[in-house]
């Protein structure tokens, strides 16, 4: 049976991204050789997972360092979706986190983001992210899913997995309903302070 | 759980395989062999002479004279031969003489006005080529020096490398967790292949070539410094690199002990005559059976057997019994036997959902994320 592999094997170029470029996400310090002899075993060993938070929050930084560089292949401005290579889904998850660290390094312009996946063969719609679109002040927001009011901590990524082909959301200050799809992702609600958005 | 967990199984010992192995001789040598001929380790080849190097004489600080004018007060031409001992520059003042007297065998290469210096080439030695293997003599190339030998190995593969095909004395200078630095490095390793331990400095690599260390074999090294000497790191690719030695790493990149599968390995062949390639990531382990040469003649290789690029990767079943190594810390490098398989998923602290594996090392009980094992290949 042919070898096992992973994310890390199609990020092409990964090694020479600037280790200071990475380090800029970590939350605390990290030598430069120790950074560099991550990436390399993760070059050598693509099929290996994150076992620690630590792991994975450097996984992170490398993957918007690599988003980044390559913004075409994740967000589809004319189309308005963002697209996430479905091996992404369970390399990095939780989800929420990936797609927080995937609007650090793109911009959406658009309120309401289809959410893509990319398949082997395929792309579907996976679900929408909902950014909101004023400036969150209090520490809980109410928004209306399905006609269901829900409060959420502002200050994060929310994930809603709401597999329906259509969600009604209505946004607390907002009478307009939009009508987003679900899907195997779900419901992604961007409540990240402003200043935290790219 | 239904379906069955899988890990990547990469040979890294393969023994009794008969393989072709290429003797050179320097340039200007002679080959004696004949094709088809069975050859032992100290059978002679062939034979060439050999200039071990150059030394210097300051003539003009010596008898203390301008550095143009210096090389008047020679007593032997340019060109000519001169035995330690012998008088070598000679100056006769009203204060007094001065000599100057050779301090080794030589040849007068050539005289420096600029510096006042005198070059001597030490005088060529002859320099015999030994088979350094059984085997039987397949192929003899006279205008390129070379000799090609169908012989019995191990062989072991590594992660990554770079550096041709170097031979010599396999030595081991550290324990398996050592790291090498620079002070482990002395002139006694010239020509031959060093056991490091869990890592290689740069500096220390340095300091190995240029003592004529011909090989270097770790755990590991640091990415960077694989990088600066081999250009660019594709895994799925040969380096074609080479900076003066040939460095073979067994297990990743930073300091990862050697693992004891192949460390068990090198540890029979310390003080032997062994061959590697860091291009091609691979070490041949010589047979030091006379016997093997039965299993030698009756064996046939393609005339030109070349090697596969890198054995091929494969994914396997992971079963109660199977031998692994781990891949990714913690315990990157530890090998150990798989005694149980988790049925349902764990959550681990990264956020990852994934079935872990009870292993039993030499030390210890211990859970892994399976994806961060590789099943142990010894064919």
């Amino acid at each position: 049976m042919p070898k096992l592999t992973g994310v890390f094997e199609t990020l092409k170029d990964i090694d020479r991204v600037p280790i200071f470029d990475i380090k800029q996400w970590l939350r605390a310090k990290e030598q430069d050789f120790y950074l560099e002899n991550y990436i390399g075993n993760r070059l050598l060993y693509p099929q290996t997972v994150a076992v620690s938070e630590w792991d994975m929050e450097i996984d992170l930084a490398i993957i918007r360092e690599y988003i980044k560089r390559h913004t075409e292949s994740f967000y589809d401005q004319e189309a308005n979706r963002l697209i996430i290579p479905e091996d992404f889904i369970a390399r990095f998850s939780p989800v929420n986190n990936l797609i927080s660290a995937m609007l650090d390094v793109l911009t959406v312009h658009e309120t309401t983001t289809i959410i893509a996946l990319k398949q082997v063969a395929d792309v579907v719609v996976a679900g929408s992210l909902i950014t909101i679109p004023f400036t969150l002040k209090e520490d809980f927001i109410d928004i209306s899913i399905d006609d269901q009011q829900m409060r959420f901590k502002v200050g994060k990524v929310q994930l809603l997995p709401i597999q329906d082909s259509q969600v009604k959301v209505v946004m607390e200050k907002d009478s307009d309903a939009l009508f987003v799809p679900g899907g195997q992702i779900g419901l992604l609600l961007d409540l990240r302070m402003k200043g935290d958005r790219k | 759980m239904s379906t069955a967990l899988m890990a990547n199984m990469r040979p890294r010992i393969i023994r009794n395989a008969c393989v072709y192995i290429k003797r050179s001789i320097s340039a200007g040598g002679i080959l004696s062999v004949q094709k088809h001929t069975e050859v032992a380790p100290h059978d002679i080849l062939g034979k060439s002479r050999v200039s071990p190097g150059y030394s210097s004489v300051n003539l003009a600080r010596q008898l203390g004279v301008n550095s143009k004018e210096a090389d008047k007060y020679l007593q032997r031409q340019i060109g000519s031969t001169i035995y330690k001992g012998e008088l070598l520059a000679f100056k006769k003042t009203i204060f007094g003489k001065k000599y100057v007297i050779s301090p080794t065998d030589g040849i007068l290469e050539e005289y420096y006005p600029k510096s006042g210096e005198l070059r001597l080439k030490f005088l060529p030695k002859a320099v015999a080529l030994t088979a350094g293997v059984f085997g039987v003599v397949s192929k003899v190339l006279p205008d390129k020096g070379e000799v090609f030998i169908k012989t019995l190995v191990t062989e072991v593969y590594g992660v990554y490398g770079f550096g041709r095909e170097r031979s010599g004395m396999l030595h081991i200078v550290n324990s398996q967790n050592a790291l090498l630095q620079p002070a482990d490095l002395t002139s006694h390793m010239t020509g031959h292949i060093l056991v490091a331990g869990s890592l290689v400095y740069l500096d220390a690599i340095r300091k190995a070539a240029s003592l004529g260390v011909k090989a270097i074999i770790s755990g590991g090294i640091n990415f960077q410094d694989f990088n600066s000497m081999a250009g660019h790191f594709n895994p799925s690719e040969r380096t074609d690199s080479d900076v003066g030695i040939t460095i073979f790493a067994t297990e990743g990149f930073g300091p990862i002990p050697i693992g004891a599968d192949i460390y068990s390995a090198l540890q029979e062949y310390d003080g032997r005559f062994v061959f590697t390639d860091g291009n091609d990531r691979r070490l041949l382990l010589p047979s030091g059976n006379p016997d093997s040469i039965l299993t030698i003649r009756k064996t046939a290789l393609p005339e030109n057997n070349l090697p596969d690029p890198f054995p091929v990767v494969q994914a396997r079943e992971i079963t109660i019994g199977s031998k692994v190594r781990i891949v990714w810390p913690p315990l990157m490098g530890s090998e150990g036997v798989v005694i149980g398989i988790d049925k349902t998923a764990t959550v681990l602290e990264s956020g990852i959902s994934t079935y872990m594996l009870a292993i039993e090392t030499t030390k210890q009980k211990i859970k892994v994320p399976y994806p961060n094992v590789e099943l142990l290949g010894t064919v």
